[in-house]
């Protein structure tokens, strides 16, 4: 059914679901804790926001950036969303957070286009003032976010939260725009050789603050579930996201030299880490190793990708 | 105003840097007519292609499309109005299928998306009218180069251009390839569509073209129809005087014993079993059809994919290349086909660049003086007359004839004993090649070994001393230089007599 470099694309994919559902297999035989509703639960709670920030990250990675200020994005949606709030009601504050979002985002890929400065070092410095626009609104966590925001996203039933049926409804949707259509392409070209899409007419400058703006956006949405998870506003409680949206990408199979690899995998990752984190958590392992751990397995998916890749067009 | 005009530009002008690169240049391309442009490298070809296709912007002179003047934005402006250029590099992603590379830009949809099958549908039928089989599934990253070139004439063929420019179409297909390209153009040209090719090949031109334009420094020396001229003509008017003799004297006398040796040496299933013994001072020409092993031979010499098993020997001494720093030490140099990427550091300047292999002996205790690694530099250029407006200048700025003598010259400084040419004058102009080809000869008088590797059948009998026709991996048979001709090289190349073995 498929034809053409989908299938290519889609393949990547594969080694993180597999490991994904070993994991799940392997949880559910050793620990009857892990197999309640209660778990279960958690754990997509855990991994919504990771898999919704993973998604914007994914699209960059793909396209031959990087976003390192995803993780300042995130913390600063929720302090958005909680100061807000009062003043623009619940659903006001999660435009604003929107658009926060798109406009860092719009931001960062200006920079890289017009300003020509390295994305890691763009995003980073974006990353740096938005934290600090973050701690200025909000220098503690708390804040009030909107009830009415806090009871839909958080509405549920049996381990399904609405958050969580939003992050696959959003990978859906991108999984669609990425394979099926021709800017989700293009995007694929661009990463794959800038050069050649430019000789070929791509519009490159317009792909890449596209696509710098979709990583806003997904990290403003990231950080609205956040907020409304945990009921407050946090200006660092993003910090780990940078990191670790990078790594759901890899572990899912996305390359960090661009054009390869699946949005798809990246949903998987997400929850692979999730999963390695609840584990570590009911292990009662120290969060300094978890950390350790977490770096490890990053350097273990990129070492088995560039094996795998060192043979990619020989037959 | 001749109706039959499509596309014209008048009196083009074109300045880098305070260089004038073209001047008062005026170019018609006309309904079914098929225009040859040539001349040097740097003369200005394809600083002209890339202005009438919206690639450059001139500096003076005027454009002309369908009779109304016009500026063009950019390439992809132009190629809306149906100007598509196949440039000589080639542009193709390495992760999208060959269906997906040629439909790039004009991809079928339903709604908004985008639809596969139809894609590759269309993708093949284009092909198809090339002539040419190229599963449509395949990764644009496992082609060669000449699936790779026919590749982009189909990519800029879906666009249905009304003008058609190849840039050096040929140079990396084989002689039943390029008759199907040749007929291809024909029929295009019974279309109607005009179509510009740029070509350093003599027979080509009066193969398939109607008209010639020949550049010179940026100055147009002849606009004639083909009946008109003679290859001599042509020859002369590229290079401003008459060329009677392309290839040096080769030297007599040539010692016998082996001084590097290949014994029975592999590379998977690419290259099979090869033996050699080659003897100081000798050129030693590969041919055969593109892809028959040549070029895995080539690279695996020199370490970069080293053999899989076999001996090598140098000197009677066995030695194990399995990098090419270890080539490098055992006195092997590479001049590698694909200078951009492999043989030159684009954005460094050209002294940087010529320098690049002998820092060691030029630095004393370890730091460098830019004195010496000039005066090496000078000396490289000096010796292949490299046209520079100064040694401090990016190579990324010079022309491809040009930056070949770069990469040449960087491995001369070296010294090497043995020396890999793969391809060395593939897109260089008669003039450069002519240097290039002395300089071959002024090395092999020195003792130095030449493995040249070449698809141009005329350059391996011109060069070599005996020349080795590879099929699908093996040497299907060997010639004296001086007793080989066209036809024989042809036959071998084709796996057709096996038996002729006339090594002398």
């Amino acid at each position: 059914m498929l034809v053409g470099s989908v299938k290519r694309q889609l393949k990547q994919a594969i080694p993180a679901y597999v490991i994904w559902i070993l994991m799940i297999i392997l949880s559910a035989v050793l620990s009857p804790d892990f197999r309640s509703v209660g778990n279960i639960s958690n754990i997509i709670l855990q991994a919504t926001p990771l898999a919704i920030v993973a998604i914007g990250q994914s699209i960059i990675l793909i396209m031959g950036g990087i976003d390192m200020s995803v993780g300042s994005v995130i913390s600063f949606s929720t302090v958005i969303v909680a100061t807000a709030s009062n003043l623009v009601g619940g659903f006001g504050s999660f435009a604003v957070a929107v658009l926060a979002g798109l406009l860092v985002g719009i931001v960062n890929g200006l920079g890289v286009v017009y300003l020509k400065i390295p994305p890691l070092i763009m995003t980073i410095s974006t990353g740096a003032i938005v934290k600090g626009l973050a701690l200025l609104l909000l220098p503690s966590p708390g804040g009030n976010v909107s009830e009415s925001l806090m009871s839909f996203f958080t509405a549920s039933s049996g381990c399904f939260s609405v958050a969580g049926v939003f992050g696959i409804l959003l990978y859906v949707i991108v999984t669609v725009f990425m394979h099926q259509t021709r800017t989700g392409r293009y995007l694929y070209a661009t990463g794959g050789n800038p050069l050649h899409a430019r000789q070929s007419g791509l519009a490159y400058n317009r792909l890449t603050i596209l696509s710098y703006a979709l990583a806003g956006l997904f990290a403003a949405l990231a950080g609205i579930i956040l907020a409304a998870r945990s009921f407050s506003g946090d200006p660092v409680i993003g910090d780990t996201y940078n990191m670790d949206s990078v790594a759901a990408a890899v572990v899912g199979g996305i390359s960090l030299t661009g054009g390869m690899g699946s949005v798809v995998g990246a949903f998987a990752g997400s929850y692979i880490l999730a999963m390695i984190n609840n584990t570590l958590n009911m292990l009662n392992v120290f969060a300094y190793y978890q950390y350790i751990i977490k770096g490890l397995i990053l350097v273990l998916a990129l070492l088995v990708f560039q094996l795998k890749r060192r043979k990619k067009y020989e037959d | 105003m001749d109706k039959n005009i499509i596309l014209a530009g008048k009196h083009l002008r074109k300045e880098f840097h305070g260089n004038v690169v073209l001047d008062d240049v005026t170019i018609l391309c006309k309904k079914g007519v098929v225009l040859a442009l040539v001349g040097e490298n740097g003369a200005g070809k394809s600083t002209l292609m890339n202005i009438i296709s919206g690639g450059l912007q001139p500096d003076g002179g005027e454009i002309e499309f369908e009779g109304k003047p016009v500026k063009f934005r950019n390439s992809h402006h132009a190629l809306q109005m149906g100007i598509a250029f196949v440039h000589q590099e080639f542009s193709l992603f390495d992760d999208l299928t060959v269906g997906e590379n040629i439909m790039l830009g004009s991809e079928p949809r339903r709604s908004c998306f985008t639809d596969s099958h139809a894609l590759h549908r269309q993708a093949q039928k284009v092909l198809n009218e090339l002539d040419y089989q190229i599963d449509v599934g395949r990764m644009g990253g496992g082609l060669t180069p000449a699936e790779q070139q026919i590749t982009e004439i189909a990519k800029a063929w879906v666009t249905r251009p009304k003008v058609l420019i190849l840039d050096e179409p040929t140079s990396s297909l084989s002689k039943v390839e390029v008759d199907k390209l040749f007929r291809f153009i024909g029929r295009v040209k019974e279309s109607g569509v005009s179509v510009v090719l740029i070509t350093h090949r003599m027979d080509e031109i009066f193969q398939v073209c109607d008209e010639t334009i020949v550049l010179k420094d940026g100055v147009m020396t002849a606009v004639e129809p083909v009946g008109n001229v003679t290859k001599d003509d042509l020859i002369s008017k590229m290079v401003g005087r008459e060329v009677s003799n392309t290839f040096p004297q080769r030297c007599k006398s040539v010692p016998k014993d082996a001084y590097f040796e290949l014994r029975n040496v592999s590379v998977g299933k690419r290259v099979q079993n090869i033996s050699l013994r080659i003897p100081k001072g000798c050129v030693i020409g590969f041919g055969g059809l593109e892809g028959q092993g040549q070029r895995d031979l080539a690279r695996a010499i020199f370490g970069i994919e080293p053999f899989t098993s076999g001996q090598v020997l140098i000197g009677g001494e066995e030695k194990s290349i399995r990098t090419p720093g270890a080539a490098m030490k055992s006195g092997i140099g590479f001049v590698p086909d694909d200078r951009k990427t492999e043989g030159l550091v684009l954005p460094l300047s050209i002294e940087e660049n010529m320098s690049v292999l002998v820092l060691d002996r030029i630095a004393r205790n370890g730091i460098l003086s830019r004195k010496r690694v000039r005066a090496e530099a000078q000396k490289g250029v000096d010796r292949l007359r490299i046209k520079l407006s100064s040694l401090k200048q990016p190579v990324v700025d010079l022309s491809g004839g040009n930056q070949q003598k770069v990469v040449f010259s960087k491995w001369v400084t070296a010294n090497p004993e043995i020396l890999i040419l793969d391809e060395p004058t593939r897109g260089v102009d008669v003039q450069s090649k002519l240097e290039i080809y002395t300089l071959i000869r002024e090395l092999t008088s020195k003792g130095v070994c030449i493995l040249l590797f070449s698809s141009d059948m005329l350059e391996l009998i011109g060069m070599s001393d005996v020349i080795h026709v590879m099929y699908e991996g093996r040497i299907s048979g060997s010639i004296n230089g001086c007793e080989a001709t066209e036809e024989a090289l042809m036959s071998l190349s084709s796996g057709v007599s096996p038996t002729v073995k006339k090594e002398g």
